[in-house]
């Protein structure tokens, strides 16, 4: 399945996507392009304090803007949703604290951006004039927003009757004896401290919703900007109260989601409530300065580490103890994020003892939830630092200490310190292949160079080595972990009389190419041509089984799902051919598009024969149901674990503290590929968002809990003047876990960017004393922690 | 502030958009642009003061009413219906929307509908030949894969194709800092960089070189 020269063979190949003519000329339609009649628009009056008693909302001045017909606070809303608060999914253990979160606070504000009251208008003007005139009248409370603060003695708490700001404690320590001992015994001792701050996802669409009523009926359709809206239809009729099947939600083309529209928010809630009880379409779009603080954020952690080691540096253990901020409410996703890291902070090395616990804390700021590679980044960057750390204590290079460490290639499946089994990998040659792509001893001689000139201009070289566990996942395994869902994905392949084949898949694009992949999947698989092949998703009228697309899951657990409902369709159509050949199904083969008896190809039965007598039904096989469509539901046995190295390296001013990535080296090993073409695409877009946390992403809040990055201004996403070159390449071990061998890739790059470009920044500024350096490492923190470092005031 | 109970709806609606009852409006308005010479143009919709506008947009000769601060993007999209160009932020920090503006790329969230009267708009709706066939930029964009979700696509591609006409020699680095406007959270630039340049055809297509 990799490069392939034979043109019928189309996984392997670069073939352009044909999602892109509608996206290229506006076509495409995104959910503020949508307009229904009647429509009216929802503005949403946000906290402007972090933690507040609401002592009244006035809407007076808003009512007197045209447009503005009414004014309603939480007060007024609440009959509209009883007792039904926005869900949380995953309570990971069974003492998890999880305060109800009403999609529009009643009382009390908990953090700013906390919807407070509702304008109802005319017009998306007369919404956001309304919005900005309603005065509310608050009494403020304390405020808790540093992590580390709200575990404190005497902490002022986000949710008073909790009596504690924690929501749950998760231990994962197979043999505390062992690492303990392990800890005793240890030549060398490593120990780190590090903090991953809150990014604002930022994809380029905000969020958007639309709820339309069928008055009649009392159905509903909800249009939203989401990755899920499968889920989103069961939590929609959970919080509301509304019969699931009267429910149809579709997901337009979505403009990216990286995690954050992988939720049920307050404001889908909110219009659909609207909408049925009003009985015409309500709709709100985000803004981008609202997006800051109404869509949830990522990371929010602080990590200690701990390796220990021999006197070669072949670690033994790791003991890790995370604090995670949960934000003042726990959304979809929010306590599970930290475990997806849970199991992998021993990284690819084959250590034998594990010790993991976070606490998750709540504070009053937007809540956390899933921003692409959820856990697995801050696992990663953890355990990539600290190796860099534990190399520098052994006096090796970071390549070396990372072959000293890693599970050896021969040792797959391999059963991790953590209970999880990897399914493949080379890790070596993976990095053998970075090294030789980021001609590592030139770089390091111009390195030596400038150290010895004295340079302002220094040289550095950072490695990450990751592994992530993807094709999220086995029902089984998720409900060990107390996920409130399966992790299944579904697919129809249905032919048509004429022979073309529509293809219904569960997993939901905002992005990542499906139809043009899946239709590559199809197409070799049925021998017929790609452009024959309709790919159906994103409206559970359409679509109506499935659980969307998230965790670097769609190919490898939807993917799967799709060749395997190929498969099925194949074994009936087998089975026609037989009838038709009059021969025993075992003596035919499927040779470019048609069924042959085995080396006789004079008597072949085509596959648009087949699709035609399937439809007709005239001479099937007895007891045979007509037409020729298959659904499978695919359950992955095991997760994917997708690896590999990135290089970074950068160049530090030492007088400004500015650092330019000037290489990129990514080789990853996603088992094979469908279109290597969008698996670059991936890699590209994936690095430069986790190199952006390391150089320029950081969610700020003040002291009192008010967000300072409130837009694109100020939320420093980088634009192509930031952006490096990006040298990639793959090393293919095809994952035993599914048939095609896949893995994953929508989370790679940023999984493994972030540690590699703050090691490289590091590994520069060695020579000055530096050891750590905050991220993002802007030019101001880098030139303090020079200063620092040579003993100046920071 | 009694929500209008359910069977209200229709006559709530009718409220809303009957022209008869909006025609009766008071005249409420006391914002200003600050601008003297309201126009003889000047009309009052539902009690707002609407200006008109006329565009010459993508060819086509179009009429409009708006307040006198609508965006130019928003009068494009939701009075003209011409969706293809997208809203990314409200601080001009994104170029989601860039169009054409007399030929010149230009933000249209920067700018009020007003400011543009009389003026010739570009869309991405109005690149592509007559026939469908895409404009040069859109089909390299498309050859390189430079967009995923292409929700910034038409922004970049309008501002591209600017970029190419004003500075035909472009390189690497130009076609960054000609692009440092316009924000793509999917791609990573290389892509979007790669097609430029295949546009431009000075440097050489970068997508080749890059891969091993
Ligand atoms: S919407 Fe105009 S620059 Fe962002
Ligand atoms: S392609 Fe998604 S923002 Fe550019």
């Amino acid at each position: 399945m990799t490069m392939t020269d034979d043109p019928a063979t189309h996984m392997g190949s670069h073939r352009l996507r044909r999602e892109d003519p509608a996206l290229l000329t506006g076509e495409a339609q995104f959910i503020d392009d949508m307009s229904l009649h009647g429509e009216i628009w929802v503005g949403i009056v946000r906290s402007t304090e972090a933690h507040a008693t609401i002592l009244g909302v006035d809407g007076s001045a808003a009512l007197e803007i045209d447009g503005v017909t009414e004014v309603l606070s939480g007060a007024d809303l609440a009959p509209l949703w009883g007792e039904g608060a926005l869900p949380c999914a995953w309570p990971v253990t069974d003492d998890m604290r999880n305060p109800a979160h009403l999609p529009v606070a009643t009382s009390i504000a908990k953090y700013v951006g906390d919807a407070v009251a509702v304008v109802l208008a005319d017009s998306r003007y007369a919404a956001a004039d309304g919005a900005a005139a309603v005065s509310v009248d608050y009494d403020p409370l304390p405020a808790v927003v540093d992590i580390e603060a709200a575990v404190a003695e005497g902490a002022p708490l986000v949710h008073e009757d909790l009596g504690t700001n924690e929501s749950y404690t998760w231990p994962l320590i197979p043999d505390p004896d062992a690492v303990d001992e392990a800890f005793a015994n240890a030549a060398v001792v490593v120990g780190e401290r590090y903090v991953q701050q809150r990014l604002i996802p930022a994809p380029m669409e905000p969020r958007g919703v639309i709820a339309a009523p069928g008055v009649a009926n009392g159905e509903l359709t909800l249009y939203s900007a989401t990755q899920i809206p499968h889920i989103l239809k069961v939590m929609t009729a959970v919080t509301l109260g509304i019969p699931e099947h009267k429910i149809r939600v579709v997901a337009p083309s979505v403009g990216g989601g990286f995690g954050c529209k992988l939720n049920v928010y307050a404001e889908e809630i909110l219009c659909c409530a609207l909408a049925m009880d009003r009985g015409v379409p309500v709709r709100w779009t985000e803004s981008r300065s609202e997006a800051a603080t109404a869509t949830i954020q990522g990371r929010g952690q602080v990590q200690h580490i701990e390796l220990a080691a021999d006197a070669n540096g072949k670690v033994q253990a790791v003991r890790v103890k995370l604090l995670a901020d949960m934000g003042a409410y726990l959304q979809l996703v929010t306590p599970g994020v930290p475990l997806l890291g849970g199991f992998l902070y021993h990284g690819c090395y084959d250590i034998a003892h594990y010790s993991f616990e976070c606490t998750s804390v709540f504070t009053n700021k937007t809540p956390t939830d899933a921003y692409r590679g959820a856990g697995r980044p801050e696992a990663t960057y953890a355990i990539e630092r600290a190796m860099d750390s534990l190399a520098v204590a052994v006096g090796v290079t970071p390549e070396e200490i990372r072959s000293r460490n890693f599970i050896a290639a021969d040792a797959f499946p391999y059963e991790s310190c953590a209970g999880l089994i990897f399914d493949s990998g080379d890790y070596q040659a993976v990095l053998d292949k970075a090294v030789e792509m980021a001609d590592l001893q030139s770089v390091r001689a111009e390195q030596a160079r400038r150290r010895a000139d004295g340079s302002n201009r220094q040289i550095g070289v950072g490695f990450s080595s990751y592994v992530e566990m993807c094709g999220l996942a086995p029902s089984r395994v998720l409900a060990s972990l107390n996920y409130g869902a399966g992790g299944w994905e579904a697919a129809t392949v249905r032919v048509l009389p004429t022979a073309k084949v529509q293809v219904i898949t569960g997993s939901t694009p905002h992005g990542q190419g499906h139809e043009t992949s899946w239709s590559m999947i199809v197409a070799d698989k049925l021998g017929i041509d790609p452009d024959d092949i309709e790919v159906l998703h994103s409206d559970t009228a359409i679509s109506p089984t499935g659980l969307d697309t998230y965790g670097s899951r769609s190919l490898s657990v939807g993917g799967t799902a799709v060749f395997m409902a190929t498969d099925k369709v194949l074994d009936k159509a087998r089975l026609i051919a037989a009838h038709q050949l009059e021969a025993n199904e075992d003596d035919l083969e499927y040779v470019d598009g048609a069924f042959q008896v085995k080396g006789t190809p004079t008597a072949a039965v085509p596959f648009a024969a087949i699709a035609f007598a399937a439809f007709t039904a005239h001479d099937l096989p007895d007891g045979m149901e007509p037409n020729l469509e298959a659904h499978v539901t695919y359950d992955p046995p095991n997760f994917t674990f997708p690896n590999g190295t990135h290089i970074a390296v950068v160049e530090v001013d030492t007088d400004t503290g500015n650092v330019d990535i000037v290489d990129y080296v990514a080789v990853d090993d996603c088992g094979n590929q469908v279109n290597p073409m969008i698996v670059e695409g991936q890699v590209h877009g994936g690095v430069l968002q986790g190199a952006a946390q390391a150089l320029y992403e950081d969610a700020v809040y003040n002291e009192d809990g008010q967000i300072v990055t409130v837009n694109l201004g100020d939320y420093l996403v980088p634009s192509a003047a930031e952006a490096p070159i990006y040298r990639v390449a793959s090393h293919v071990t095809p994952s035993p876990t599914n048939p095609m061998g896949v893995k994953g890739i929508g989370e790679a790059g940023t999984i493994a960017a972030t540690p590699a470009v703050i090691n490289a920044v590091v590994d520069a500024l060695r020579p000055t004393g530096v050891t750590d350096v905050t991220m993002p490492a802007s030019p101001q923190t880098v030139w303090r922690a020079i200063n620092e470092a040579q003993g100046g005031a920071s | 502030m009694t929500p209008p109970p359910r069977q209200q709806a229709l006559t709530y609606l009718r409220a809303l958009y009957d022209p008869e009852a909006a025609n009766k409006c008071p005249q409420r308005w006391t914002w200003a642009l600050g601008r003297g010479n309201i126009s003889a143009s000047t009309v009052h919709r539902q009690g707002r003061r609407m200006e008109s506008v006329t565009l010459a947009v993508n060819g086509t000769e179009r009429s409009l009413e708006v307040e006198p601060r609508t965006l130019l993007v928003h009068a494009l999209r939701d009075e003209l219906r011409l969706t293809g160009t997208n809203i990314g932020c409200d601080s001009s920090s994104c170029g989601a929307c860039t169009v054409l503006v007399n030929g010149q790329s230009a933000k249209s969230c920067t700018m009020f509908a007003v400011q543009a009267d009389g003026a010739d708009i570009t869309t991405i709706e109005g690149v592509a030949d007559a026939d469908g066939t895409m404009h040069p930029m859109q089909q390299a964009f498309h050859e390189h894969h430079a967009l995923q979700c292409g929700y910034c696509t038409p922004g970049m591609v309008m501002a591209a194709i600017s970029l190419v006409e004003e500075y035909p020699e472009l390189d690497d680095q130009g076609v960054r800092h000609g692009l440092e406007g316009n924000l793509c959270r999917c791609t990573g630039y290389q892509n979007i960089v790669n097609a430029v340049l295949a546009v431009a055809g000075s440097g050489s297509d970068g997508s080749n070189q890059d891969r091993e």
